[in-house]
Order: C-alpha cells, then structure tokens, then sequence
C-alpha cells in the first residue's frame, strides 16, 4: 500500500509537470510580475486545459501524500518520492526535448541525494 | 468580446519587456522564498492545530481559521504562479533542481526560527542540495529553443 501510495505520487508529480511546462510554453514567456499583470495572468491560465489538468495531477498528488503520511514517516516518504528528480529529467529530456548536459545532470543527481538525505 | 480590452499579450515588444519584466534570478528566489516560507508557516499552524490527515476536506477547511495556516496558503497559492512564471521561461529540468533549495531553506528556518536540530546527514543533504542547485544554476536556463541564456539576459541569443 505504501509503494503503491509512492507511485501515485511520483506519476502525479511527473504529469502534473509536464503539462503544467507545456502549457506555460504554448502560453509564452512571462516576464511581468506587477500583481495586476498576476491576476491577468490567472485569469488566462484557468481557461488552459493543461495548465487545469495539471491542477488536478497536483491536487491527487497532494492528497496521495496526506494519505502516505498518515501511514508512513516523512523519512520514508520523501526519500521513496524523490525518484521524481530522476524520472521528470528523464521526460524533460525525451518529451520536452530539452537538453541536460552533464552539468546539469550532476547537480540533479546531487539535488536528489541531498533530499534523501535531508529527510532521513 | 471587445477588443484588447482583456486581451494578454503573451509576448510583449523588447522595448516593454526591458521596462517590466523581472530578472529570472529574482523569480527564481521568489519561488524558493515562496515556497519554503509556505510550507514553513503551514508547519508551525498544522502544529499549533494538531495533526489532520484526513481524506474528508473538513478538518482541512477548520484548519484555514488558524492564521499561521491561512498565510502559508496564501504563500503556496503565490508560490505556484510564480512556479508557472517560471517553467514558461525556462526548463524543466532546470526548475526543478534549483527550486529544490526550498527543501534546505526550510530546514535552515527550522534550525534559526524553531531551534529545532539538524543531524549530520542532514546538514551533508543540505550542503549537497546547496552544490547540486549552483551546477544547475550554471547551465543554460532553457535549451529547448534557445531563448535564455543562463538567469536571463546575459545570454539572449539571436
């Protein structure tokens, strides 16, 4: 139960982000921060349907790890979720076609370690 | 619907954008701050409330009277369109690592704010968290069409 918890939120995270990339890249860069331009902004984003599909990735993720938690400790919980690091730069790769060079995979990789270890 | 009136304009003119728009470094530290500030002040309200897991919405709801949970909503809410700011001018796998200081600000609040203890390992997974978001932060901030050079304008390519 508690693994099958884990993958539900890992897949969540991984789905949730990417269509919440998609639908940022599709909408364009946003480069006005002035709470007026925010609000303009919220207002477009509520009628993207991947932007609202994200939504919910996130939102069954967040319950998945309420529920997680009220069955295992965040030392368990956020070590076992932290594949996500690894997976979601995998798909950044092959679905977003963005490139990772060995730079960027190292701190990944240092990233996801120091969270594990953070958390134990 | 009449015209331009709400109409976003997802790409401004160079000329507006030089006057608003906002350094990719700064949202970058807007959404850490954001997010570890948030979850941070949920953890001390969620503590004063008493533990809630819950599938049924209503002792979360009950929780949203507490003051120190309404601001980390409030924060979170920030947080994720700052988030979605973010992931339209750069990379995934850019966003995520770098953002991931989050995760050893809010223990460093714990440490400074809370006087709580870090372990050891702890403090070995926030220095390599520290390492691992500085080397991503030196990469290119988004290479699937070329747009930004790394935090933003220094690497603006034709």
């Amino acid at each position: 139960m508690k693994w099958a918890l884990v993958g539900v939120i890992v897949v969540c995270n991984a789905c949730s982000d990417l269509l919440n990339t998609s639908g940022m890249r599709r909408y364009g860069e946003v480069h006005d921060l002035r709470p007026r331009a925010l609000a303009r902004l919220i207002a477009t984003l509520a009628r993207n349907p991947r932007i609202l599909l994200g939504m919910i990735g996130m939102s069954v993720g967040f319950f998945a790890l309420m529920a997680l938690l009220s069955i295992a400790k965040l030392s368990f919980a956020v070590p076992a979720t932290a594949a996500s690091y690894v997976i979601e730069a995998l798909l950044a790769k092959y679905v977003l076609h963005e490139r990772l060079s060995a730079k960027r995979w190292a701190g990944a990789l240092l990233v996801t370690s120091g969270v594990i270890l953070l958390a134990m | 619907m009449p015209m331009s009136a709400s109409k976003v304009t997802p790409m401004p003119s160079p000329a507006t954008r030089a006057a608003t728009s906002a350094p990719l470094l700064t949202l970058v530290l807007a959404v850490i701050g954001a997010n570890s500030a948030g979850n941070f002040a949920l953890r001390v309200g969620m503590a004063q409330v008493g533990r809630t897991v819950s599938l049924s919405p209503l002792p979360y709801l009950s929780a949203l009277l507490n003051p120190w949970v309404l601001t980390g909503v409030a924060l979170l809410i920030g947080w994720l369109i700052l988030q979605l700011s973010l992931l339209s001018r750069a990379d995934l796998a850019y966003v995520l690592p770098i953002t991931a200081m989050a995760n050893a600000v809010a223990a460093l609040l714990g440490v400074f704010v809370l006087y709580e203890r870090v372990t050891r390992t702890g403090w070995i997974g926030i220095a390599l968290i520290t390492i691992g978001a500085w080397l991503v932060g030196q990469t290119d901030s988004r290479t699937d069409s070329g747009v930004e050079g790394h935090f933003g304008e220094l690497g603006r390519r034709a």
